[in-house]
């Protein structure tokens, strides 16, 4: 009875914990909250001058809120399409694709980036993946990683819940067999949804792509500025870098050819 | 049976968790990787002679490095080098990477020199390595020379070594006279990029016996482009007479030189090797004459002679050539070409698909320095996208210059469909002759560009949708990397479940000890209990109230195995008692029991009982109980 005792004060201790972290966090909410407001009446004005065809007035607003540190997926998009109109194409892309890793599947967006891609220099042969590596990308880009941390979550709730019933479940019994059955189950469900969702989050994280900036550059064959040049790319062409080195970054084009250029030539998405 | 049960559920347990806490490990663990490296240098040899060898080797135990910058070598001449080389070793597991470079120097003066710093990079640090100190020494046979005369011996040897010195001098002025290569350079000035014929030529009297002839150092020829006529056999083409010797010669090599730079340049000379045979007459003759050269060729076979080789080498004069600038200005569309040329273009469609390639081809004919000549520049549209040119070249080299043609091939990809005009090029070229510059505009092009089949994955949209979607009204705002996952939420949510799990079991288990216990302490006080409670029986016997004596009984009977088998009083009945008997081993006592109980409840509710009965009955129960206790022991 004794060590029951202790096992409970520290129950006690550990909800106390948990209560106290949350108050600070709402009061944190609280707070982001309240400066939240005035940001996303900025978004609203700068969606009016966009309307009003003021896209210069717009793409002002929309950096303020950018540079702030607040982000949405319809941040990133309006700003794509303001850098659109003003026919800064090479920006409308690194704009949209900055959407594309928090929503890739948004129709609207997945238009407007193809038509962005229609309007710059560099056409680039796609070599189509792999399917089973394009299937386990569309699985993983089904949720965004808070979603699927969530379905992690609920699936861990399940699992103990299962095998608690399960612990006050007669000994041989089919309830019991079935409980087990699931509780395998639901564990299963929660390693698949957490490995997606760290996935997921790499790719919402990952600064492994961006946008070439300068109007046109010479991609080297080596890091060596004095190397001979592979290829040309001109502005608005994505590239995914492989390595740094130097203050240049080795990358390779969809179609699969690989080179060296200075990382101030291009923008990470 | 719990007991056992209890047990499968903690196996169970510790298998669950032996699955969960590892699969919440592995995605969180970021592994930091410490960077160091180092970058010596080293050297075989510290203290070197004026030519000897040093190898110098500089080393990082890094395998991707770049942007290696050696230090300067003063004092000595680099032989060979850099050459590189990587390692990777692996020890007991430990894998060590190193890449160095090396190179071959020989010293050239005396002295103490210390080699600097060479700089690399590894992985975006500039490394430095140590610098090195040497010490070049004068040679030794030079030092030996300088000894001061001591013996004798040495002294004739001196002598000795002076005569041959004296011999081999007289020889050269000789073989000087009948032996030499002169440098032809058919201009002494000319513009930058004019074509320039430079041949040596090899002159040698047919009465010198040469035995051997080689060129071990080429010329080269700072300052311009060159090209070499290749000569495939040195052969004699003539003969000429100069200061009356009658000479015979062959031309050992022959180039076009196209100055790259202006001013006064020099063309090195040719240097040619020879084995020549004299025939040295002895002291006395010497005395007199001591060449005696009409002799030596007069009459081979006079007597008192011998045959000596002398090396010999024969060196042309250097050649000047002063490089006069281009005239100011020069126009803008100037492509480097020199000479006179013509100017042609072509196109190979006039009619074509987008994303169908055609080609531009732009020639220049003529004599000059045509290898030379820069490609034009191409001013198209946007929507023709252009790639790096080709060239082809089919070029003749002669004394004259550069002869043949020049074709630049511009591959175009028309990227949307349309009627374009290529405009016209203009090729610049200076005439040395003229001197002045000619201008050559190409003709003039139209191209028609159709909707091709083919179209582009990205333009599949632009049919459809012409215009991007609208902008998007309504949004939740978040601050920069508010991620869920991976936050002190998730882990505070998921680590909530499990360690509510924990508890439950915890609990669940310790409840079950108890109970455990419980039933424990009352097996083992079951016979005293129940003694009392017979004892208390036997009181009421002796005092004659029976149904009491029943009553204790009964209830000492009951309280008996509800403490031996831990029966709830619920479940306190003769039949369940039988049966919990039975299935703990006590099958011969259950009987008797389910007896005892069975008469201790019809006495207990009918008024007439005998006290034979009740006495037999208590001996009974005490025998009963008393074979319990002894097979537990």
């Amino acid at each position: 009875m004794r060590i029951f005792n202790k096992l409970n004060k520290i129950a006690v201790l550990l909800i106390v914990f948990i209560i106290y972290i949350s108050t600070n966090n709402l009061v944190l909410f609280a707070e982001n909250s309240k400066s939240n407001i005035d940001y996303q009446a900025l978004f609203k004005e700068a969606n009016n001058f966009y309307k009003s065809d003021n896209f210069i007035g717009a793409l002002e607003k929309y950096e303020k809120i950018y540079n702030s540190g607040y982000k949405s997926s319809e941040l990133l998009y309006n700003i794509g399409n303001t850098y659109y109109r003003l026919g800064n194409y090479p920006k409308a892309i690194l704009f949209y694709e900055r959407t594309k890793k928090l929503t890739p599947n948004d129709n609207d967006l997945n238009i407007n980036l193809n038509l962005a891609n229609a309007k710059i220099v560099d056409k680039i042969q796609v070599i189509e993946p792999f399917f089973i590596y394009s299937w386990a990308k569309n699985i993983r880009d089904v949720f965004s990683s808070n979603t699927w941390a969530l379905l992690f979550i609920i699936f861990l709730f399940i699992v103990c819940g299962v095998y608690t019933l399960r612990l006050y479940s007669q000994v041989p019994s089919r309830r019991r067999k079935i409980l087990s059955a699931s509780g395998v189950v639901s564990i299963l469900l929660c390693i698949f949804s957490l490995t997606i969702g760290v996935l997921r989050l790499k790719a919402e994280n990952s600064n492994a792509n961006a946008i070439i900036m300068q109007s046109t550059i010479d991609i080297k064959l080596s890091n060596d500025p004095a190397s001979e040049i592979a290829f040309t790319l001109h502005e608005g062409t994505k590239v995914q870098i492989l390595e740094f080195q130097e203050s240049n970054y080795k990358i390779k084009i969809a179609d699969g050819r690989q080179g060296w250029l200075p990382t101030n030539m291009v923008e990470v998405i | 049976m719990q007991r056992s049960d209890n047990l499968n559920n903690k196996m169970k347990i510790t298998n669950y968790k032996k699955y969960i806490i590892p699969f919440l490990l592995i995605f969180f663990i970021n592994i930091n990787n410490a960077f160091s490296a180092s970058f010596t240098a080293s050297v075989n040899n510290n203290n070197v002679e004026v030519g000897e060898q040093v190898q110098i080797t500089f080393k990082v135990d890094k395998n991707k490095v770049s942007g290696f910058k050696p230090p300067t070598f003063k004092g000595f001449s680099v032989l060979m080098g850099p050459s590189q080389s990587s390692y990777t070793q692996i020890i007991n597991g430990n894998v060590s990477q190193s890449f160095s470079y090396s190179y071959v120097l020989r010293a050239e003066a005396p002295g103490e020199y210390e080699i600097g710093a060479a700089q690399i990079n590894v992985d975006g640090n500039v490394l430095r390595s140590n610098p090195i100190k040497i010490k070049v020494s004068k040679s030794k046979n030079k030092q030996q020379q300088q000894v001061a005369p001591g013996s004798s011996q040495q002294n004739q040897q001196q002598n000795q070594q002076q005569q041959e010195k004296t011999l081999s001098k007289e020889a050269n002025d000789l073989i000087s006279k009948h032996l030499f290569v002169r440098l032809n350079v058919n201009k002494n000035q000319a513009y930058q990029g004019e074509p320039v014929y430079a041949t040596y030529r090899l002159y040698i009297n047919p009465e010198l016996n040469v035995l051997s002839a080689s060129a071990p150092k080429q010329p080269m020829f700072n300052g311009f482009w060159s090209q070499e006529f290749k000569i495939d056999q040195i052969q004699y083409s003539g003969s000429e007479t100069i200061n009356g010797i009658n000479y015979r010669y062959a031309d050992i090599a022959k180039v076009l030189l196209i100055p790259q730079q202006i001013g006064n340049l020099t063309i090195e000379p040719f240097e040619m090797e020879f084995i020549v045979r004299l025939r040295v007459q002895n002291q006395k003759q010497r005395q007199r004459d001591p060449w005696g050269f009409d002799d030596f060729f007069d009459d081979p076979f006079f007597g008192g002679a011998n045959y000596r080789d002398f090396k010999y080498i024969g060196k042309s004069a250097t050649g000047k050539l002063n490089v006069l600038p281009l005239p100011e200005p020069i126009p803008e569309y100037f492509a480097n070409g020199v000479g006179s040329y013509k100017f042609t273009a072509s196109i190979d469609k006039n009619k074509v698909k987008t994303n169908e390639p055609f080609s531009l081809k732009y020639k220049v004919e003529g004599m000059g320095n045509l290898k030379l000549v820069q490609p034009p520049i191409l001013n198209l549209s946007k929507d023709l996208e252009q790639f790096d040119p080709k060239f082809d070249e089919n070029i003749n080299i002669t004394s004259a210059g550069m002869i043949g043609d020049k074709t630049f091939e511009y591959i175009i990809i028309p990227r949307s469909p349309g009627n374009y005009t290529i405009p016209s090029v203009s090729f610049v070229y200076f005439d040395y002759n003229q001197k002045r510059y000619f201008t050559i505009n190409s003709e003039e092009f139209s191209i028609e560009v159709e909707k091709g089949m083919y179209q582009d994955i990205n333009s599949n949209y632009s049919d459809v949708n012409r215009d991007i979607k609208f902008i998007k009204d309504n949004t939740t705002l978040n601050q920069n990397n508010r991620n869920f996952l991976n936050s002190i939420w998730f882990y505070i949510f998921s680590s909530l479940p499990i360690l509510t799990f924990i508890f439950i079991f915890l609990y669940k288990r310790k409840k079950e000890n108890d109970e455990l216990n419980i039933a424990q302490i009352n097996n083992k006080n079951a016979a005293k209990y129940a003694k009392k409670r017979l004892s208390g029986a036997r009181k009421y016997l002796d005092m004659g109230s029976i149904p009491e004596f029943y009553e204790e009984l009964h209830r000492a009977m009951l309280e008996y195995f509800s403490n031996k088998f831990d029966i709830k009083s619920a479940d306190l009945s003769k039949d369940n008692i039988q049966n919990i008997m039975i299935q703990n081993g006590y099958e011969s006592e259950s009987e008797k029991t389910y007896k005892i109980l069975e008469l201790c409840e019809m006495a207990r509710y009918t008024p007439y009982s005998q006290i034979e009965n009740a006495q037999y009955l208590l001996t009974q129960s005490e025998e009963v109980i008393m074979k319990m206790e002894q097979r537990r022991k």
